[in-house]
């Protein structure tokens, strides 16, 4: 019972860690084209988001 | 022969006479010579430059802000080639849309063009991105003045009388019969088959307006002087690239034939002609100079501290990484659309020593100038960006409606275009003034359009190419 009820944790973690992972990387992979423009007295810079 | 003296000259049968010994008359003359026809150029300026003779040249601009026209063009033999930035590319196959010839007519004179401008090698368009293609220019050194002086002085086909100024053209029954030049302050009349007018933009509109005022020849409905357009030229942008990156995608993409980096410009792209289509923009070519990163010049600093402020991730994670960055600058070089308000007209108000009216040029640059620079440098921003190749900073004028400079350009079109009947041009396909039996006009004047390419190449072919037609006519 003790053995099952640790494989369930450690399984829930794995695939936590699993989803977070792939969400992470997709959510870099997103700022990454994220195209944002930002202005100051005499010129526009075309940048992504995550130069900011 | 180079003649000083015009009773020398008097009793002497040419083919055809060519006003003007700039890049276009030279070439006409030489192509004559090769079939051993013998022309004479007449040319109003002298064999050496003279502030005096560029005085001739004064004109007044109105609308925007435009280059000095006494300067931009030189009264002397050789004409504007003594002082020009000499970067060559030929005009594309899409640019001859609205002309009645096409790219083959000229690509025939392709290679006597390369000897003319001492170029070697060939120009290519390759794919950069989806978006743009990058170009190969070459670079002429050649002044055509020095270059052919010793030839005029022995060949009994190439002739010039300097320092003489056109001062009628004498039509009778649709045809020229002679006309009357100045040397000095005397008057003569010369006389031969065949006359081409090659000037330059400017003047070749002058000489037709003002004979047409004199004496009314021509097709009222004829556009003398209009569709005028330049090469509007302006600082777009600035950023950093990162070297290794550029290099990278430069040999991945199996660019380096395209890319020099000693030359400055370092790399010359434009957008694809889908691209164009797509968003309704002009043809350009984006041209981008390096500004090598120097602590004693302020200019590279100056922007690498804009980009420290507005990208600070972008430094500190990759521009410390690579050290070996470049400072850009970018220019926008863009074919005008055809305006009919943009025109040559005849300013009676001023006139020149010889009497006749200075010019008076009308020239605006459209909304859709901007745009297109506009259109073209963020598409170019956001592939720099996404590729991680640099980052690019546009000007605040192409987002708003401050004004902008209009940098350079110098390159002087239209006014006697090319096309089909006198409603829509001034010559036909083979530069003939439509309507006068032995009048022909070469130049940029001709230019229908003028693409991005700088239009000395193609002035060249052009040149030729009626040098070929001449050579092929016996009478009028």
């Amino acid at each position: 019972m003790k053995i099952f009820h640790k494989k369930r944790i450690f399984l829930k973690f794995l695939f936590g860690s699993v989803i977070s992972i792939i969400f992470l990387k997709k959510k870099k992979l997103i700022d990454k084209n994220v195209i944002v423009f930002k202005t100051d007295n005499s010129v526009t810079w075309i940048l992504n988001k995550n130069d900011i | 022969m180079i003649f000083n003296d015009v009773n020398n000259i008097l009793n002497k049968n040419f083919h055809t006479i060519i006003i003007g010994s700039g890049p276009a008359g030279i070439s006409v003359a030489k192509k004559l010579e090769k079939k051993k026809i013998s022309s004479l150029i007449v040319e109003a300026g002298s064999m050496e430059s003279s502030s005096i003779s560029q005085e001739e040249y004064e004109g007044k601009v109105i609308g925007d802000d435009y280059v000095d026209i006494s300067a931009s063009r030189l009264r002397q033999f050789g004409g504007t080639s003594n002082h020009w930035g000499g970067v060559c590319h030929p005009l594309e196959k899409h640019d001859f849309n609205k002309w009645p010839i096409n790219k083959n007519d000229l690509d025939i004179y392709k290679d006597e063009t390369m000897q003319i401008l001492n170029l070697s090698g060939d120009f290519n368009v390759s794919k950069f991105n989806d978006n743009f293609n990058i170009i190969s220019t070459k670079q002429s050194n050649v002044s055509l003045g020095k270059k052919y002086y010793d030839e005029f002085k022995v060949s009994k086909y190439l002739n010039i009388i300097s320092n003489s100024f056109l001062e009628n053209i004498n039509f009778l029954n649709n045809q020229i019969q002679n006309i009357d030049i100045f040397k000095g302050k005397k008057k003569y009349n010369l006389k031969s088959k065949f006359y081409v007018l090659a000037c330059g933009a400017l003047e070749n509109s002058r000489i037709l307006l003002w004979n047409n005022y004199k004496q009314n020849i021509f097709d009222s409905n004829m556009p003398i002087g209009t569709y005028y357009h330049d090469h509007p030229t302006h600082d777009v942008a600035e950023g950093v690239l990162d070297l290794d990156k550029t290099y990278n995608y430069i040999y991945k993409n199996k660019l380096q034939n395209f890319f020099d980096p000693k030359c400055d410009p370092w790399l010359y792209l434009s957008p694809n002609q889908n691209f164009v289509r797509k968003k309704n923009i002009l043809n350009n070519r984006v041209d981008i100079y390096y500004e090598r990163y120097n602590s004693n010049y302020d200019y590279p600093n100056k922007v690498y501290k804009k980009l420290v402020c507005a990208a600070p991730n972008y430094v500190s994670k990759y521009l410390k990484k690579f050290p070996n960055q470049l400072v850009i600058r970018i220019e926008s070089h863009l074919e005008q659309d055809l305006d009919l308000n943009n025109k040559i007209k005849l300013n009676f108000n001023k006139r020149d020593s010889f009497g006749v009216p200075t010019i008076e040029l009308h020239w605006k640059r459209s909304k859709i100038v901007r745009d297109t620079s506009k259109t073209t440098l963020v598409n170019l921003a956001e592939f720099f960006a996404k590729e991680n190749i640099g980052r690019l900073a546009l000007k605040n004028y192409l987002f708003n409606n401050d004004y902008y400079r209009h940098k350079a350009g110098y390159h002087h079109m239209g006014g006697t275009s090319i096309g089909y009947t006198a409603k829509d041009s001034v010559v036909d396909k083979n530069l003939k003034v439509h309507s006068v039996k032995n009048l022909y006009v070469t130049g940029s004047s001709v230019f229908k359009t003028g693409g991005y390419a700088n239009p000395t190449f193609t002035i060249i072919q052009l040149s030729l190419r009626l040098g070929e037609h001449l050579s092929q006519l016996n009478d009028i």
